[in-house]
C-alpha cells in the first residue's frame, strides 16, 4: 500500500518534470520565431510597379496580379514608393528606379515628353520598360499591356445605343447627349482611341441621333477630379449619358448622382468592377460598367519583362480581357467574383 | 522486472551514495533547469541587443551621406584643398558603410530598400564625382548640371534611409515588444518551472530520505521498547542491504543474543535458588539432629513409670507427704517425657523449677530459700523445654550445696529491651571470669559426673536457647567473683498477643 502510494508520487513527479521540460522546450521554439522573421526567401529579379493611384482597387488589383506572377517566377515585384515617407510623382519614381538599378520597370505611362525621356534613360541603362494601361508610344519601351480601347470604345457604343433605344419610345426631339469625362493633363491615346470607337459604333448604327462631347476634369492634384465633376453637376443642363475612363471618375460621377439627386434622369456607363461600382449596377445607378481583367493585367506586364530576359524581345501589345457588366448579367458576375 | 531490479540495486547501495545521489539528483535538476533558463535568458538578450543596431547603422549612414553632401557643396563653393581631403574622406567612410548593406532582393521590403540605397549611393557618388570633376575643369554648366543630379539623388536616397530607418524602427518596436512579451512569458515560466522544481525535490527528497530513515526509524522505535526491558517482539525485517541492514541485523542478533543470556541466568537462577533451599534444609535437618541428639541425653523413662507406681503405693499405705512427694517427683518426669521434644511456655517452665524445688527441699530439708518475683504477663513466652530446671540444679549443686548458711535462689521475669528477660539469681560461691567464659563457649570441662544430676548439661541448655532464639546473647552469666553468688539470664522475644487474651 505504502509503496503503491509511493510510486504514485514519484510517477506524478515525473510527469510534473517532464511538463515543465515541455514547457522549457517551448519556450525555446517561441524565442527561436524571432530569428526565423529576419531572415527570408531571395528573389532572382527586382521589378518596380509605379503607378498612377496606388491606393485604388484597380491598381491594387493590377498589382497583386503581376506580384503573384513574379513569386511564381521567383521575382519580386514591388509597388514603388509605397513605403516612402514622401509621395513622389511618378517620374521621380522612375529616376529612383533607373538609379536603385531594379532588373525592369512596369510603369503607368502617359505620352508626355519627360516619361519618354525617362522611359529611354531606362533602356539606356539596360532596364528594361513596360508601360502599362497608359502608353507612351514615342519611348523606348518594350512593350505595352492595357485594354482593347477600340473594343471596349465600341462596346460602350453599343451601349449608349441600347439606352438611346430603351429612351426612343418617349419621342425625343432633341439628339442624346453623351458626355465623355476625360482627363485634361494626360495625353492619352488610349482614350482618343476609346472614344472614337464610341463614335463609329453610334454612327455605324445610324439609328439614334447622339451628341458627344468630352468633359475633361482637372487631375493634377489629388482631390481636383472630385470637384471638377460636381462642377459638371451644378450646372443647369446635365448630358444624359456620362461615360467614365476610370475607376476614379465612375465613383464621383456615382455619389455625384445620388448626391445631386439624378439617379433615373441620367445613364452612367463606368469603368471598372470595384465594389462600390458593382454595387451600384446592382441597385440600377450605373447602367453598365468595363470590368477589366485587372489580374491579367499584372500578369502581362511580369510576362512581359521576362520574355526581354529571356528572348531580348517582347511582343509591342498585349491586351487583357474586358467585359461588360450591366444589369443582365451583374448577379452572376458577383457569384463568379465570391467563387473567387 | 527492470525497476524491481534497480530498486533492489539502490536498496543495497550504502548509506552514504544514496543521500548524496538524491542530493546530486536534486542539484542536477536544478543545474539543468537554470542552465535552460539561462539560454533562453541569454537568447533573448542577444536579440534585444540586435533590435535597434540597423537604427543606429542607418543614422551613422545618414550622417555620413550628409557629411558627403555637405563637403561635395563647400568645395564647389570654396574649392578648398582642405575640403577636398575632407570630401575624399567621406567619401572614404560612406563606401565602407555601403559594403555593409545587403545587396539582395528579400520580400521584406526593408532588405529591398536596402538594395536601392546601395544602388543609387553608387550612382551618387558616381555623380558627385563627376560634379567634383567637372568644377576641377571649371565647366561651370557642367558641374552645376551634375549638381542637381547629385542633390536630387543625394534627396532620394535620404528619403529611403528616413524610410527605411523608420520602417525598420517600426518592425523593431514590434519585434522589441514582441520580445518583451517573450520575456514576461519566460519570467513566469521560470518562476512557474522554479517552483515545481523546488516542490518536486522537497517532495523527491523527503520521499527519498523517509525511504532510506524509515528503517532507521524502525530500528529507533524497536531499541527504544528493548530499551523499556521488551525482549518478547518481533525481530526487524531486514529491508536493504546499507548501513541501516547492517544495523539492524547486528541489533536483530543482539536481541537474540540477550533472550539467550537472559533465558541462561534465569536457569542459573533457578538452579542456584533449589540448591540454597537444600542448603538451607539440610542445615535446619542438621540443627534437628542435634537437638535430637542433645535431646537424647536425658532419659527418664523408666524413671517417671517407677515414680508412678511408688505414688500409686504411697496412697495406698495413705502416706500422704509421700504420696505428695512422689508426685511432684513424677510430675517432674512426667515433664520431661512430654515437652522435651516441644516448646513450652515460660509458665510450664517456671512450674517445673517449683516441683524441683519442692523435691530438693525434701531432699535437703528445706535448706533452699527460693523466691519468685514474676510479671503474670510474661508467663506465656515460648521457650524450649527442660531449660530454666538444668540451670537451676547448676545452681544447687555448685552454688549453693558447696557453701556454708542458707542458699537462696531469687527467681525474676521481667520485661526487658522489647523482650522477656529470665533472671535467677543465687548467693552461692560464685564464678570466676574464666569459667563464665569457657562456660559461654561450650568448653567448660565438668571434672565429675555429679549422681544426682537430671542429665542435662549446662552447654546443651546454652546451646537450645541460642538455637531457639537465632541469637547467641540470648544467655549470659554474671558473677562478681568467688563467694559472691551468681547470676544467670536468659532473653527471649516477647509472648505473643494473641495468646495472651
Amino acid at each position: 500500500m505504502k509503496h503503491k502510494k509511493r510510486m504514485l508520487i514519484f510517477a506524478t513527479l515525473l510527469i510534473c518534470m517532464v511538463l515543465t521540460a515541455a514547457v522549457g522546450i517551448r519556450l525555446l521554439q517561441l524565442s527561436m520565431k524571432h530569428g526565423e522573421e529576419i531572415t527570408d526567401e531571395k528573389y532572382d529579379r527586382y521589378y518596380v510597379m509605379i503607378a498612377d493611384d496606388r491606393k485604388s482597387s484597380l491598381w491594387k488589383s493590377i498589382y497583386q496580379g503581376a506580384f503573384e506572377k513574379g513569386k511564381s517566377e521567383n521575382i519580386y515585384v514591388e509597388m514603388l514608393g509605397d513605403n516612402l515617407d514622401i509621395d513622389y510623382s511618378k517620374e521621380q519614381l522612375m529616376e529612383i528606379a533607373i538609379a536603385s538599378k531594379v532588373d525592369g520597370i512596369i510603369v503607368s505611362a502617359d505620352e508626355s515628353e519627360e516619361m519618354t525621356q525617362l522611359i529611354n534613360q531606362a533602356v539606356d541603362n539596360q532596364i528594361p520598360v513596360v508601360t502599362v494601361y497608359g502608353d507612351n508610344t514615342q519611348s523606348k519601351r518594350s512593350c505595352f499591356v492595357g485594354i482593347g480601347s477600340y473594343n471596349l470604345g465600341r462596346e460602350y457604343g453599343k451601349k449608349v445605343i441600347e439606352i438611346a433605344g430603351s429612351n426612343a419610345q418617349v419621342q425625343r426631339k432633341e439628339p442624346m447627349k453623351v458626355c465623355m469625362i476625360v482627363n485634361s493633363y494626360t495625353k492619352d491615346y488610349g482614350q482618343n482611341i476609346l472614344c472614337s470607337g464610341i463614335q463609329e459604333t453610334i454612327e455605324e448604327a445610324n439609328a439614334v441621333s447622339a451628341e458627344i462631347s468630352y468633359i475633361s476634369v482637372d487631375d493634377t492634384n489629388a482631390f481636383s477630379v472630385e470637384e471638377s465633376i460636381r462642377d459638371i453637376f451644378m450646372e443647369e443642363e446635365l448630358p444624359d449619358v456620362f461615360i467614365c475612363l476610370n475607376e476614379l471618375n465612375t465613383t464621383c460621377v456615382y455619389q455625384a448622382a445620388i448626391d445631386y439627386n439624378k439617379v433615373g434622369q441620367i445613364h452612367i456607363l463606368g469603368y471598372y468592377d470595384s465594389e462600390t461600382i458593382l454595387q451600384a449596377i446592382d441597385r440600377n445607378v450605373i447602367d453598365a460598367t468595363a470590368a477589366i481583367n485587372t489580374r491579367q493585367l499584372g500578369e502581362y506586364c511580369v510576362q512581359a519583362l521576362s520574355e526581354v530576359y529571356e528572348l531580348g524581345y517582347s511582343s509591342q501589345y498585349l491586351l487583357a480581357d474586358v467585359e461588360i457588366i450591366d444589369d443582365k448579367n451583374i448577379k452572376k458576375y458577383l457569384e463568379q467574383k465570391e467563387e473567387k | 522486472m527492470g525497476v524491481r531490479f534497480f530498486k533492489r540495486k539502490f536498496q543495497n547501495l550504502s548509506l552514504q551514495v544514496k543521500i548524496s545521489s538524491i542530493y546530486i539528483l536534486a542539484n542536477l535538476l536544478i543545474f539543468i533547469v537554470n542552465i535552460g533558463l539561462l539560454i533562453g535568458i541569454h537568447k533573448m538578450s542577444g536579440e534585444l541587443d540586435m533590435v535597434y543596431q540597423k537604427n543606429l547603422f542607418l543614422n551613422e549612414l545618414e550622417v555620413s551621406l550628409q557629411t558627403v553632401q555637405d563637403n561635395m557643396t563647400n568645395y564647389l563653393s570654396a574649392k578648398t584643398s582642405d575640403s577636398l581631403e575632407n570630401y575624399y574622406r567621406s567619401v572614404q567612410v560612406y563606401t565602407q558603410l555601403l559594403d555593409e548593406l545587403s545587396d539582395d532582393i528579400t520580400g521584406v521590403s526593408t532588405g529591398r530598400m536596402e538594395h536601392n540605397i546601395k544602388h543609387m549611393s553608387e550612382q551618387y557618388l558616381k555623380q558627385v564625382a563627376q560634379t567634383i570633376e567637372a568644377k576641377r575643369g571649371r565647366n561651370v554648366e557642367k558641374y552645376r548640371v551634375r549638381y542637381e543630379n547629385a542633390t536630387k539623388l543625394y534627396q532620394y536616397i535620404d528619403t529611403y534611409i528616413t524610410s527605411l530607418n523608420r520602417e525598420q524602427f517600426t518592425c523593431n518596436s514590434k519585434n522589441y515588444s514582441e520580445i518583451s512579451k517573450d520575456f514576461r512569458l519566460l519570467e513566469t515560466v521560470s518562476i512557474l518551472i522554479m517552483g515545481v522544481i523546488l516542490v518536486g525535490n522537497i517532495i523527491i527528497i523527503i520521499q527519498f530520505t523517509g525511504a532510506i530513515i524509515s528503517p532507521l526509524s524502525d530500528l529507533a522505535r524497536y531499541a527504544n521498547e528493548v530499551g523499556k526491558g521488551n525482549f518478547d517482539i518481533e525481530l526487524l525485517k531486514v529491508q536493504t542491504e546499507d548501513e541501516i541492514g547492517v544495523v539492524t541485523k547486528a541489533f536483530n542478533q543482539m536481541v537474540i543474543s540477550i533472550r539467550e543470556y537472559i533465558d541462561q541466568i534465569q536457569q542459573r537462577m533457578e538452579v542456584e535458588q533449589k540448591l540454597r533451599e537444600r542448603e538451607l534444609l539440610m542445615e535446619s535437618h542438621l540443627k534437628d539432629a542435634q537437638l535430637k541428639y542433645l535431646r537424647a541425653q536425658i532419659n527418664p523413662h523408666f524413671l517417671f513409670n517407677t515414680l508412678n507406681a511408688a505414688a500409686q503405693l504411697a496412697m495406698m499405705e495413705e502416706a500422704d507427704r509421700t504420696y505428695e512427694y512422689v508426685q511432684n517427683v513424677a510430675e517432674f518426669f512426667r515433664y520431661n517425657i512430654k515437652k522435651s521434644n516441644e516448646i513450652v511456655t515460660l509458665r510450664d517452665e517456671i512450674q517445673l523449677v517449683d516441683h524441683y524445688i519442692y523435691i530438693l527441699n525434701v531432699r535437703f530439708s528445706g535448706e533452699i530459700h527460693y523466691e519468685k518475683k514474676i510479671d503474670g504477663n510474661l508467663l506465656n513466652a515460648e521457650m524450649p523445654g527442660m531449660v530454666l530446671q538444668p540451670i537451676i540444679e547448676n545452681c544447687v549443686n555448685h552454688g549453693i550445696r558447696e557453701m556454708a548458711g542458707k542458699g537462696e535462689i531469687l527467681l525474676q521475669v521481667y520485661e526487658v529491651f522489647q523482650g522477656v528477660c529470665i533472671q535467677i539469681s543465687d548467693n552461692g560461691i560464685g564464678m570466676r571470669q574464666e569459667q563464665i567464659a569457657s562456660i559461654l563457649n561450650g568448653n567448660y570441662q565438668v571434672s565429675e559426673k555429679k549422681s544426682d544430676s537430671n542429665g542435662i548439661a549446662m552447654d546443651n541448655v546454652i546451646s537450645r536457647i541460642r538455637l531457639f532464639t537465632g541469637n547467641e546473647d540470648a544467655i549470659d552469666i554474671e558473677s562478681e567473683g568467688v563467694g559472691k553468688g551468681t547470676k544467670v539470664f536468659i532473653y527471649l522475644p516477647l509472648p505473643q498477643k494473641v495468646d495472651d487474651v
